[in-house]
């Protein structure tokens, strides 16, 4: 599903910000990478959704190559990877539901298509009670917790997970974890980005350690 | 898809109320400016077309001249359609009945001063300054001709007044499209900011640039269209107050209003420029 090889991104020449990173991440899998602050988890991230363009090497995801990708496909190949960020990103004057729907909006969905699975993501992501509520009006957790069900509205064969729980306390942070769970079993690759190791300790899932710009372990924990 | 762009782009109006007024405002001002010009150049034209097609020469002969020759002779030149020949003596009776009561005065003089003339009378298609200013030379070198008139200052100031507003109204025409442009473009810019997070969020849940745009694209073509709108009452009003102060002091002189196909092109070039102005702000600021 996403194929790296021999990755570069020089923000500034003197400290690369990912060297010579090769990763493959099957269909259907779930992985952390983890690292310390500036070890490059969120390059590699940007990397992936096009945020940014690599220096060198190649990137296949979901059979796009993103050297050879061109810059208006780019929001098609964005349409497929559901991407959640730790400041959650959402829009405060949209109530949860139409966060929601508005994602959906977007990429073009009929209106009928839209009722039909709006509700359902708000079931998936516990916020059916909450769907008239405004975003600065619900906890840090709630409020990822609307940003996951606008990554995933559309259906991505990808999410991807940029610090997902780096607001949240504990509780939340698990409950986050576990809906990425639920959306995994069902088929999509996750590849979530953390520097908090109680999130993958015991997981049992592939975890990735990046460490100034280049991988410097991986295994299962 | 056309009424999300529709209902976004009339939200993005109202959240922005008192910009979108303003910027439409100035607009309309613009585009009004640019209406009194293109009614006082019309109102010029279809002066100058009037008096063009009432031209005609008269030429005055030396005592003793042939005039059958020299009709004759003038006959056979391209421009001249008909000539009508005035002797001295119809000359004199002519002049008198214009005297009315002061008519004996000429009795006094005793001898007939005035001279007899031709008046030609030219083709529909020469009546024109370029035609009549070397059919006038032409004419003065003939013998037995005494003066040529046909109100040649009258013509050649009109024509080159025309010809001066023509390239200014060319010049303030692209100034004020541009000035619209540029107010509709930074209007937008300013909306662009506003919202550059939901914008953040669009093109990362993959919105096509088509569809960020479109809701900005009918903004500024709204208030293109409105600013036009707003400029033709504005004329009309202006033009009402000029049309009422010209007539009391020329009566029986009517000025022209814009035709309403006029209107609708300053109408529609308002929305075009709206238009534009929008796109050329969208894009810089999609390509950031």
């Amino acid at each position: 599903m996403v194929e790296m090889f021999h990755v570069s991104k020089y923000y500034d020449r003197e400290v690369p910000a990912l060297e010579d990173v090769s990763l493959k991440v099957d269909k259907g899998e779930f992985i952390f990478i983890t690292g310390p602050s500036g070890a490059g988890k969120t390059t590699l991230l940007k990397l992936l959704f096009c945020g940014e363009k690599a220096d060198a090497g190649q990137i296949l995801i979901a059979g796009w190559d993103l050297d050879r990708l061109k810059k208006n496909s780019i929001p098609y190949l964005r349409r497929n990877i559901g991407i959640v960020f730790q400041d959650f990103k959402l829009l405060p004057n949209m109530t949860v539901l139409e966060n929601i729907v508005f994602a959906m909006r977007v990429v073009g969905n009929s209106e009928k298509e839209i009722k039909k699975k709006a509700l359902n993501v708000l079931k998936l992501v516990d916020l059916m009670h909450k769907a008239d509520d405004y975003p600065l009006h619900l906890s840090g957790g709630e409020q990822q917790r609307v940003a996951i069900g606008r990554a995933v509205c559309n259906e991505p064969t990808i999410l991807l997970a940029d610090e997902p729980t780096g607001n949240l306390d504990t509780k939340s942070a698990v409950a986050i974890i576990d809906i990425f769970k639920d959306i995994n079993s069902k088929g999509t690759t996750v590849l979530v980005a953390t520097h908090n190791e109680n999130l993958f300790l015991s997981s049992g899932r592939r975890v990735v350690i990046l460490d100034r710009g280049r991988v410097t372990g991986e295994g299962l924990r | 898809m056309i009424s999300y762009h529709l209902r976004e782009g009339l939200r993005n109006i109202s959240r922005n109320k008192l910009l979108a007024i303003t910027a439409t405002f100035i607009i309309s001002i613009s585009m009004m400016i640019f209406g009194i010009f293109l009614i006082l150049f019309l109102n010029l034209n279809h002066l100058h077309q009037s008096w063009a097609e009432r031209v005609q020469i008269t030429v005055y002969l030396k005592e003793g001249a042939y005039e059958s020759n020299l009709i004759e002779i003038i006959g056979k030149e391209k421009e001249v359609a008909e000539i009508f020949y005035t002797s001295k003596e119809k000359a004199l009776i002519e002049f008198k009945k214009e005297l009315g009561r002061d008519k004996d005065i000429l009795d006094s003089i005793g001898n007939n001063p005035l001279p007899s003339s031709l008046d030609i009378i030219l083709k529909k298609e020469h009546r024109t300054s370029e035609s009549v200013e070397p059919l006038v030379r032409t004419l003065k070198r003939f013998q037995g001709v005494e003066e040529v008139h046909y109100g040649e200052n009258w013509v050649r100031d009109l024509t080159a007044l025309l010809k001066g507003l023509k390239i200014t109204g060319l010049l303030l025409g692209s100034l004020l499209a541009f000035g619209v442009a540029f107010i509709i473009s930074n209007t937008i810019k300013l909306t662009l900011y506003a919202r550059q997070e939901e914008i953040e969020i669009m093109k990362l849940i993959g919105a096509t640039r088509g569809f960020i745009r479109g809701p900005f694209l009918v903004e500024g073509a709204l208030q293109g269209i409105c600013g036009g709108a707003l400029s033709i009452l504005l004329l009309y009003g202006f033009y009402h107050i000029v049309a009422y102060a010209i007539n009391s002091r020329f009566p029986g002189f009517h000025p022209d209003f814009l035709a309403p196909l006029l209107l609708i092109q300053i109408c529609l070039s308002g929305l075009l420029l709206g238009f534009l102005g929008s796109f050329s702000s969208m894009e810089r600021f999609l390509k950031m």
